[in-house]
């Protein structure tokens, strides 16, 4: 007896749910290479082995905090508009710990429990009702005077080469921070898919009424994906200080709207539950290939930016609309 | 308020009229766009973009204030009235959230921005100079710019409160399906309420432009945690 889509669809929603995830998630790899072709074909230099280094280090801090920013938004905490500032603060404090002599290990350690505490408090005080997005956006300011105060405004030089491979080093040739970006991306689809705690988060997301009815702890989520994405900043702060063997307070600026469009431009939208981190991940992606993309045409950087936004407010049409398709 | 009331009572001698009239004029920018972003909120719908709108169209006021200032000033207000108009289509026809809309609407208009201001920070000519000292005219205590902001929520709260549009601008936002139900065209209200937020945004970052003589493609960024912030406390 055959059966038709739809009756499938009513009596296997998951199913369909997620064959359109992968669907969607192939749609925008497919785009993607189409791109990288075109400009390829059209752009000398685009596809050198260097470039496609240079595109996948741009994305990589950018997709390590997508990732997070992803648990945010799949667990129906909006979004954390604070990681900027987070990642500027953990590079200056990790500077200041490296040049005051603690060496490596203290440093990172002590640097990594800023973010830590950061995003248990914003956590915290969201779980009790406030809105996420003031109170990131509040907490930010906070944090980027924090990083003034810490830097005492200028930059600071790390003055110990302990910390050189994890900013510079190419393991098996491909730069730390993409392995890190790999590392990220593979335990957060494994613990948002397999693990308890990543499916609670998800069910907090898509339907906060039946988690809270089946005895969920919904402010628990909203605390534990706020200081996920803050602990990736925090990362991205240390990875950037590494680099470049220096930190000063007003790194970072412009880097909360790039975590939000690779979110946006992934597909992963606000009402939460449904997404996969994979898809922020390859909005990371797409975006520094498209932004890379135009630095080499030369196009300056009004263009660039405006650019992404388009093509992050034309994602979220988009998406929206093969959302309602869906449902209907 | 408060912290108004405690400096007050500390000294006497900061309750002149001037220092309120100096704090209202601090206060005008955020009050302008706090208010329109106070509209869209009546309609449960968030409007995050207003910071960058508030910036084009200093920007774009800047660039063309050649033409003159008023007719700059018009176009300015113009061009967010159109971004707003824009936002609302969107959410009443597609049904896009519009939190997630305008955060990507505001970065696409942050990189107008910087187009229309030549990547650069534009400045009014030195010959055009007094044309910004207008906005700080005052009448008593308030400057122009106070009273500006000041007209603008009477006004707006008239229309709230007495017109048809007001009305219906609350009703989709506190009973959507029942106003829908009830045969209220919910397109009409959305754009409007959009339209008003983008063109008090574009008033405000116009205004403020123009007085200090310059708007760089990075401004007003903090203004949408002041305005938001503000309507939020206001309720």
């Amino acid at each position: 007896m055959k059966v038709s889509v739809p009756d499938a669809a009513v009596a296997d929603p998951i199913r369909l749910s997620r064959r359109r995830k992968w669907l969607m998630l192939g749609g925008i790899t497919f785009i993607c290479l189409a791109v990288v072709a075109l400009a390829g074909l059209t752009t000398p230099g685009f596809l050198s082995p260097q470039n496609l280094q240079v595109i996948l280090r741009a994305a990589a801090l950018v997709g390590i905090v997508a990732v997070g920013m992803a648990f945010v938004t799949i667990s129906g905490t909006l979004f954390a508009l604070s990681v900027e500032e987070l990642a500027a603060l953990t590079a200056v404090a990790f500077a200041a710990l490296m040049a005051d002599g603690y060496g490596l290990a203290a440093s990172l350690t002590l640097a990594m429990l800023l973010p830590g505490a950061a995003g248990l408090v914003q956590g915290g005080i969201i779980a009790l009702g406030a809105n996420p997005i003031v109170t990131t956006l509040g907490f930010g300011a906070v944090f980027r005077g924090l990083a003034s105060v810490v830097s005492g405004n200028r930059n600071v030089r790390l003055g110990d080469t302990s910390a050189d491979s994890i900013g510079t080093g190419r393991p098996l040739g491909m730069p730390t921070q993409s392995w890190a970006f790999l590392a990220v991306v593979i335990v957060a689809v494994i613990v948002l898919r397999h693990i308890r705690f990543g499916r609670v988060m998800t069910l907090t997301g898509a339907n906060p009424a039946t988690a809270m009815a089946a005895g969920l702890n919904v402010g628990m989520a909203a605390i534990a994906a706020i200081t996920l994405v803050s602990l990736a900043a925090g990362v991205a702060g240390i990875f950037a200080a590494a680099q470049f063997a220096q930190a000063k307070p007003d790194l970072f600026r412009g880097f909360n709207i790039q975590v939000v469009a690779a979110v946006l431009v992934g597909g992963v939208a606000i009402t939460g539950g449904r997404e996969s981190p994979l898809q922020a991940a390859m909005g990371a992606v797409f975006n520094a290939t498209l932004t890379n993309f135009m630095l080499i045409r030369g196009h300056p950087t009004g263009v660039r930016i405006l650019v992404v936004g388009l093509i992050a407010a034309f994602a979220v049409c988009l998406f929206q609309i093969l959302n309602r398709e869906r449902r209907s | 308020m408060v912290v108004f009331a405690a400096l007050a009572l500390l000294n006497p001698a900061f309750l002149t009229a001037a220092s309120v009239g100096a704090l209202i004029d601090g206060a005008a920018l955020t009050g302008l766009v706090a208010l329109g972003f106070g509209i869209t909120m009546l309609t449960r719908e968030l409007d995050l973009a207003v910071g960058s709108t508030a910036a084009l169209a200093g920007a774009i006021a800047l660039q063309l204030i050649g033409i003159g200032l008023v007719p700059a000033l018009v176009l300015a207000v113009l061009a967010g009235v159109a971004v707003g108009l824009a936002h609302g289509a969107i959410v009443a026809v597609l049904g896009v959230n519009s939190l997630v809309l305008t955060v990507g609407t505001l970065i696409a208009l942050r990189g107008l921005t910087y187009v229309v201001a030549g990547e650069t920070t534009v400045v009014i000519p030195l010959s055009m100079l007094d044309l910004a000292d207008v906005l700080a005219v005052k009448v008593g205590p308030l400057t122009l710019l106070s009273l500006i902001m000041l007209a603008a929520f009477a006004l707006v709260g008239t229309m709230m409160r007495w017109t048809r549009l007001g009305r219906e601008i609350r009703a989709i936002g506190d009973a959507r399906d029942e106003a829908r139900a009830a045969g209220v065209p919910v397109w009409r209200p959305l754009i409007v309420a959009f339209a008003l937020t983008g063109g008090l945004a574009a008033l405000a970052g116009t205004a403020m432009s123009v007085r200090s003589g310059s708007a760089t493609p990075f401004g007003f960024e903090a203004v949408l945690l002041g305005a938001v912030t503000a309507a939020l406390i206001g309720g």
